[in-house]
């Protein structure tokens, strides 16, 4: 397509013709064909038409805040006329060296040129680029700008750092943070640390009757054998909640609660993985509770059987295939995002690649959908839960929701016959947001006083028989934030 | 200021001031304004009484009238954009038009008033001086046009030798796309007289006015350039099209990220 520019000079080419021969004037006709013969000799010499460009770094793996570097080679041939070259880097990278955008002229003859250039990748994630952007223009740009892309892939890894927790000086300080309270689980060798009493089973061995207890109890009335419970042998369980709702967003796209509760997270996965640990992860909406629940049916499905068995068949059979296809498009895009407890390195780098893609509403589920989710996997044991949040006062609905859901998975225990009720280890981390995103002294006191809102949560979060352990990334280190909670 | 782009502005003062100098020339060589200016004179006479002593200066209204242009020729050059050098182009025809009227075969303004075209330039004046005015119409046009692009990719993150380099060639390009197209030009020029003596015998012949056939020629001609531009247009329409299908340039990019 051809510019407005040139519809401009062609116009004044036929007013100096039309002028020409209405005075009768050959200086002025001749005038005119000014602008057309140049613009015809520039459309023959046609802007660059041939660009490679090739790359000669390599795809790397690297943590958050180190710097990757690439070099490009430009070849330019045929044509003259402007080549821009611009290497686009993912939003969080920063520009530290060199130049990821070069301009050339390409003259008469063929030009090869390298630009070079070191960025700091700011925030974690997978990044691809998958081509280098080039730009052409003719001379005088009497013709459309081409702009295209050259394949030039390139892969970057950056992964989160983990704020570590390897040694505590003060070593004064007693915490009741952060240790599960049981190795549980519900199958296993059974151990020699007692359990609960409880009724007997079929299976069950004589030699685990507890006939003390049982006489105890059938002297008042008639009841089963009771057997002597024992610990089954296994690991230690850690789950971590991490919450992703979008006021997990506040501060900057480098530096804003996510990131520090994403840090925070791989911290406390690295403590208990290293500590011989099943840890698992799972990520929740702390705003989903507003719009969850489909697992929670109030009332039971009518039965349509009798009613639909009078209906006449109408349509074949879908096979099989097809309606599993329907099914898969009727489910919700977004389901739970969870990694199941596990030990060794091997789960350290399943968690650390899911933080990689972790961004704000990475799910939709609340708190409660997402313990009942993995309930399977609580059931019978006594894990550490550690909820990563930020935790405000205006909506706690979801979060108390949740960690009643914990409570009535894990904190019934029968004993002697008689249920009785036990608190759940957890732990609320409460990455300070208010004060992540506080710059002025002025945003600093309402940072504080939105904080001091929080207080009676804080108070009935402890009363439910949670730790509640706030973080503030700017003023403290992840472990003195730990080391606060004293016993 | 860089140097390039002082190189650059100092070719367009040359071109602006040599136009406007020339077109000046030309007018005070012209039959019409010999005609016009002891008219002209006459009546700033009858204003003494307000000119005072300024009156006895009126023979040099000439050079009054060259700094005058001159002047507003360095007004419309200190704007340096499109429309001051519209402007400018505007002025240079309007002192540039009086010497095509005493070459034209159909003296329009003669009709209205009587005189005899007694031009003291010659015809190869008068094209030369209409030759530097489409050099310097054109060349102005793109010298903005190599600045905003200059602007532009700074803005863009670009580096300012690499931008040198830029301006440099397209300097060059033009200057040399201009030296072909003069050169083309004056080939015609010099050819007319040939070629109008081989026509008319030819054109005489036919039973149509001459205007008609200026007409159909004129047509012809823009026919013919827009059967041309659009064959261009053609050969880069895939590139557009390809345009459509990359994705736009991200307008977020971080603050020292170039681009």
């Amino acid at each position: 397509m051809l510019t407005r520019d040139l519809i401009e000079l062609v116009m004044t080419s036929f007013v100096f013709l039309i002028m020409g021969m209405f005075l009768g004037n050959l200086i002025i006709i001749i005038l005119g064909l000014f602008p057309i013969v140049f613009i015809a000799i520039s459309l023959l010499i046609s802007q660059p038409e041939e660009v490679e460009i090739r790359r000669s770094g390599e795809d790397l793996k690297v943590w958050v805040g180190e710097q990757v570097g690439d070099t490009l080679t430009v070849s330019v041939r045929s044509g003259i006329g402007l080549v821009t070259v611009g290497d686009r880097l993912p939003k969080s990278f920063s520009l530290e060296e060199g130049t990821n955008f070069k301009v050339f002229w390409k003259g008469m003859r063929d030009i090869e040129s390298a630009l070079s250039y070191k960025a700091t990748c700011a925030k974690r994630g997978l990044f691809e680029i998958e081509s280098v952007a080039y730009e052409t223009r003719h001379p005088l740009e009497v013709t459309q700008n081409r702009l295209d892309g050259y394949p030039a892939p390139r892969t970057y890894i950056v992964q989160p750092k983990p704020l570590f927790v390897r040694r505590i000086r003060e070593r004064k300080a007693l915490t009741r943070v952060p240790m599960p309270m049981e190795a549980r689980i519900k199958f296993g060798i059974p151990t020699t640390d007692f359990l609960e009493i409880r009724d007997y089973m079929s299976g069950d061995s004589y030699r685990m009757i507890n006939w003390k207890a049982t006489a105890r109890l059938m002297s008042a009335s008639p009841h089963p054998l009771q057997v002597n419970e024992y610990e089954r042998e296994g690991k230690k369980m850690v789950w971590i909640f991490l919450d992703c709702a979008s006021h997990m967003a506040l501060g900057t796209t480098v530096k804003n609660t996510l990131e520090y509760a994403i840090q925070a997270a791989l911290g406390l996965t690295h403590f208990y993985l290293s500590r011989e640990c099943r840890v698992g992860l799972c990520i929740y909406d702390y705003d989903a509770y507003r719009w969850e629940g489909t697992f929670q049916r109030t009332h039971p499905l009518p039965d349509l059987a009798p009613a639909l068995a009078s209906l006449e068949k109408m349509d074949e059979p879908i096979p099989t295939d097809e309606a599993k296809a329907e099914i898969h498009v009727a489910k919700p895009q977004i389901g739970s995002r969870i990694i199941f407890p596990d030990i060794g390195r091997r789960q350290q780098l399943k968690i650390m690649r899911e933080m990689l893609n972790v961004d704000i509403r990475y799910s939709a589920e609340s708190l409660k959908e997402a313990i009942h989710s993995c309930r399977g996997h609580i059931i019978g044991t006594r894990p550490l839960f550690v909820i990563i949040t930020m935790i405000e006062a205006a909506k706690t609905e979801g979060l108390f929701e949740g960690i009643r859901e914990l409570h009535k998975y894990t904190g019934k225990r029968r004993y002697m016959g008689i249920l009785r009720y036990r608190n759940p280890s957890i732990i609320i981390f409460n990455v300070r947001g208010y004060s992540v995103v506080a710059q002025s002294e002025e945003e600093k006191m309402a940072a504080e006083l939105l904080e001091f809102h929080n207080n009676p949560v804080y108070a009935s979060l402890r009363r439910l028989g949670a730790t509640v352990v706030n973080w503030n990334p700017l003023t403290q280190s992840f472990a003195q934030s730990l080391l606060k909670q004293r016993a | 200021m860089r140097a390039t782009e002082t190189y650059i502005r100092t070719t367009e003062l040359a071109l602006a001031l040599a136009s406007t100098y020339m077109t000046a020339v030309t007018l005070f060589q012209t039959s019409l304004y010999a005609k016009f200016k002891p008219l002209l004179l006459r009546i700033l006479s009858y204003m003494e009484p307000l000119l005072g002593g300024l009156s006895n200066y009126l023979s040099y209204f000439d050079l009054s009238l060259l700094v005058l242009v001159i002047v507003l020729s360095l007004l419309f050059w200190r704007r340096g954009d499109e429309a001051g050098f519209g402007r400018l182009f505007s002025l240079n025809m309007l002192m540039y038009f009086p010497s095509v009227i005493d070459f034209s075969m159909f003296n329009w303004i003669n009709l209205i008033l009587l005189y005899d075209p007694a031009p003291r330039v010659s015809p190869l004046w008068v094209f030369g001086v209409g030759v530097l005015l489409q050099v310097t119409y054109i060349a102005l046009r793109y010298t903005v046009r190599f600045r905003r692009i200059r602007e532009e990719l700074i803005g863009r993150g670009a580096e300012v030798e690499d931008l040198d380099n830029v301006s440099k060639g397209q300097m060059a390009y033009l200057a040399l796309l201009m030296a072909g197209t003069v050169a083309v030009l004056t080939v015609i020029y010099y050819a007319t007289p040939f070629v109008r003596d081989l026509l008319r015998f030819e054109v005489a012949e036919l039973p149509y006015p001459h205007i008609v056939i200026g007409v159909a020629c004129t047509i012809l001609i823009a026919v013919a350039t827009v059967i041309y531009l659009r064959g261009q247009s053609s050969k880069t329409q895939p590139a557009a099209e390809r345009e459509e299908e990359t994705p736009p340039l991200e307008p977020e990019q971080p603050d020292n990220q170039h681009e």
